[in-house]
């Protein structure tokens, strides 16, 4: 973890906050039903940019429309179960959908962790002072720090770049001046050979001023097909190292070395994590894990939010088939899915847990920021 | 050891006709047998004269066609009084197994899905008692809980084979059972895999896949039985003991993944793909579904470069909610009939965002 986070009552961007559950991971030992702590999903698999490095290309499933009241009732079902929050990153562009604004407020009013990963370009001043207020942070996608490269990396126009630099400045003056405690921040999503842009994009943050720029690794499928060169980390060591250096009071630069560090292996077989963190499609797709979207993975498909309750699903013997499957011996998370998920943090941490060589204990001291988002 | 009550019987007959004197079973544990027109009876009478001579354990096997599965269930009931039967099917046969006849299972705690598989495990049990003899590059470890104890002989060269694995001093005969399961899973793998993953090996080993699980949530051994819990920990009990003698730290990186049987890579890609379509034609029809249900379009590499992942396609006609549940039950019956590393993957499908590069 970075130096400039060295206290976990502040934000936990490179690590798990599973420790924070132990009683549902004592019930998940003991064979019970334990429901999600945090649900990742998206309002629909498509977007306004088509970014190089986006795993949801590799996520193609069949699509339905996911419409405010499959919302309503899906957010509704995760608060009477125990979900405490969902964020809505996985496989699309959700501030596109017109169920966006509605879904942020009402999993708000049912006592629901919102959040939110985005490209950040439709979000006007009218739908930030909306959301802002109700939501746990805000997540804008950038990995680039000059207009050029941004429209190449993110596949869109040049003139995007400086729309979504002014969105990023509106946000922060609405926080401030409402004295709002979400957590904005911006991510880069780093492939080697955007290492030309971790300094510019550094330098950026510095002056628009977000709570944190994290860089993280790029996620990419057991067969490689996104074309990651995950022995070209390395050389840019010292580069991250560089822009961690511009962090200052107000602005934290994180890199999540431990991801970056890991490369592609996983030092687990079992997939304990999906129960306690699920993924959900744009298309409405319940299934453990974003990696598992596609259509390829169909044997590990639990259902569809637009055809079902989600209660209904989670309470399914398909669902824990599903979940018994990827625990038990016939699954190999070393050779059957792609890298560095999601849940990975919380895979090493469970898979620890069991084997006996680190078992989870609630830390001492107060609990860190953003404890949905385990 | 294993008898073959088709040959022993026709023999029997044989010699009734061709042997005036020393007229006898082919076994000298069998000399007070005498087979029957009725199978069942004539397999009760080949148990008891087993006893009589103080054979412990006994497998029987019987042709199908001899004794139709409609009375395995009669065969069963006839043996139970005389020790733990287990019975199973193999290639056309049946296998009866009658173990430890001194010693009666009491099944009350154990859960339905593991009762066959504890009874098969008792009646088969051949791992309990000392280590056989240690080669000279191995090393004898043990792990002791309770009085119970697991021991394992170990190469002394990376990735550190377990060779053998016994166990002593399991408290009643369902305890000794599952840790036979758990000894037979850690064999033949390296050390840290053993301790990582023998115990939920032999779990699903040990489990009707049909019946409900133990637990309503994610099984794992400790919550399934005890038994698979203390296996669990001294299995790793014996690994952290291992590495304290050969002064490492603890090797945490496991990657250990069985590869497919020879009998499987010696097949040529069209003998393969024409046996996993030949089974999933009798799983079809066993489900009731049409021929054309669910196609095998062609079988892929897995990352090790192995022939395992088949690639199934569904006919319009099923509906789309059964096709998760259809996949699963169908790689559990290719698993168990055909190669146990086999993986079942859909036809994948492309990006529908025109804009994305891939």
């Amino acid at each position: 973890m970075s130096s400039a986070l060295s206290e976990h009552n502040e934000l936990i961007l490179d690590g798990t906050k599973i420790a924070w559950y132990q009683d549902r991971v004592e019930a998940w030992e003991r064979g019970e039903r334990i429901a999600p702590v945090t649900i990742d999903m998206a309002l629909t698999r498509a977007c306004n940019y088509a970014c190089h490095f986006c795993y949801a290309m590799l996520q193609e499933n069949d699509r339905k429309v996911i419409t405010r009241q499959v919302m309503f009732d899906f957010l509704e079902d995760c608060a009477e179960i125990g979900v405490k929050g969902i964020s809505l990153v996985s496989d699309g562009e959700s501030t596109i959908s017109p169920a966006f604004v509605d879904t942020i407020t009402r999993g708000h009013e049912l006592g629901l962790s919102m959040a939110c990963g985005t490209n950040g370009f439709v979000l006007n001043q009218r739908k930030l002072e909306e959301i802002l207020p109700a939501m746990t942070y805000l997540r804008i996608n950038f990995s680039a720090g000059d207009s050029g490269r941004y429209a190449e990396i993110m596949g869109v126009k040049e003139h995007w770049f400086e729309r979504v630099c002014d969105n990023i400045r509106t946000m922060m003056e609405i926080k401030r001046r409402n004295n709002l405690s979400v957590t904005i921040g911006m991510q880069m999503v780093l492939m080697p050979e955007y290492a030309d842009q971790v300094l510019p994009l550094a330098r950026l943050g510095k002056e628009l001023r977000p709570d944190y720029l994290v860089i993280k690794h790029c996620s990419d499928d057991e067969d490689g097909s996104l074309g990651v060169d995950y022995d070209k980390y390395e050389q840019i060591y010292d580069l991250l190292h560089e822009a961690e250096a511009l962090s200052d009071d107000d602005y934290k630069v994180v890199v999540k070395w431990s991801k970056i560090e890991t490369g592609a292996k996983r030092s687990y077989q079992r997939c304990y994590g999906p129960p306690f963190m699920l993924q959900i499609s744009g298309s409405g797709l319940v299934a453990p894990c974003g990696m598992l979207f596609n259509e390829r993975y169909k044997k590990f498909h639990c259902g569809n939010i637009c055809d079902e309750r989600f209660r209904d699903i989670w309470a399914s013997d398909a669902y824990w088939d599903v979940m018994n499957y990827l625990a038990g011996p016939e699954f190999n998370a070393q050779t059957m899915c792609g890298t560095l998920c999601l849940q990975h943090k919380v895979n090493e941490t469970l898979d620890a847990h069991v084997k006996g060589h680190a078992r989870i204990a609630t830390p001492n001291g107060a609990a860190p920021q953003h404890l949905s988002f385990i | 050891m294993m008898i073959d009550y088709d040959e022993l019987a026709s023999q029997f007959e044989q010699s009734l006709l061709h042997t005036l004197r020393g007229h006898a079973a082919g076994l000298e544990l069998l000399e007070t047998w005498v087979p029957d027109d009725d199978p069942v009876r004539g397999i009760l009478n080949m148990v008891e004269a087993a006893q009589l001579a103080g054979q412990r354990a006994i497998e029987i096997r019987v042709s199908l066609a001899t004794l139709p599965i409609d009375r395995h269930g009669e065969l069963e009931d006839v043996l139970a009084p005389l020790g733990a039967v287990s019975l199973r099917r193999d290639n056309g046969s049946l296998v009866v197994a009658i173990g430890d006849t001194e010693a009666k299972l009491d099944l009350a705690g154990v859960s339905p899905d593991l009762v066959g598989g504890v009874r098969r495990a008792f009646a088969e049990m051949k791992r309990e008692g000392p280590l056989p003899g240690a080669g000279a590059a191995d090393m004898e470890v043990s792990a002791e809980e309770d009085a119970v104890t697991l021991s394992l002989l170990v190469g002394q060269a990376a990735p550190y084979p377990v060779r053998a694995a016994r166990h002593r001093g399991g408290r009643d005969p369902v305890e000794r059972a599952i840790l036979d399961a758990v000894c037979a899973a850690a064999e033949d793998v390296p050390l840290l895999d053993a301790a990582d993953h023998a115990a939920i090996r032999a779990l699903h080993a040990l489990r009707d896949r049909l019946a409900a699980r133990p637990v309503p949530g994610i099984v794992q051994p400790g919550n399934a039985h005890p038994a698979l819990g203390l296996g669990e920990r001294l299995l790793r009990h014996g690994h952290a003991s291992f590495l304290s003698v050969q002064g490492g730290t603890a090797e945490r990186y496991n990657d250990h993944d069985a590869p497919p049987g020879d009998a499987w890579l010696e097949l040529s890609s069209d003998a393969r793909l024409g046996r996993i379509i030949d089974r999933t034609a009798k799983f079809l029809a066993q489900a009731e579904l049409g021929g054309d249900s669910i196609g095998i379009e062609e079988i892929q590499n897995d990352l090790h470069h192995h022939p395992v992942r088949v690639m199934v396609s569904f006919a319009d006609e099923v509906e789309p909610e059964r096709k998760p549940r259809l996949m699963r039950q169908l790689e559990a019956w290719l698993k168990e009939t055909v190669e146990p590393t086999l993986q079942l993957y859909h036809e994948p499908q492309k990006d529908q965002n025109r804009i994305r590069r891939l």
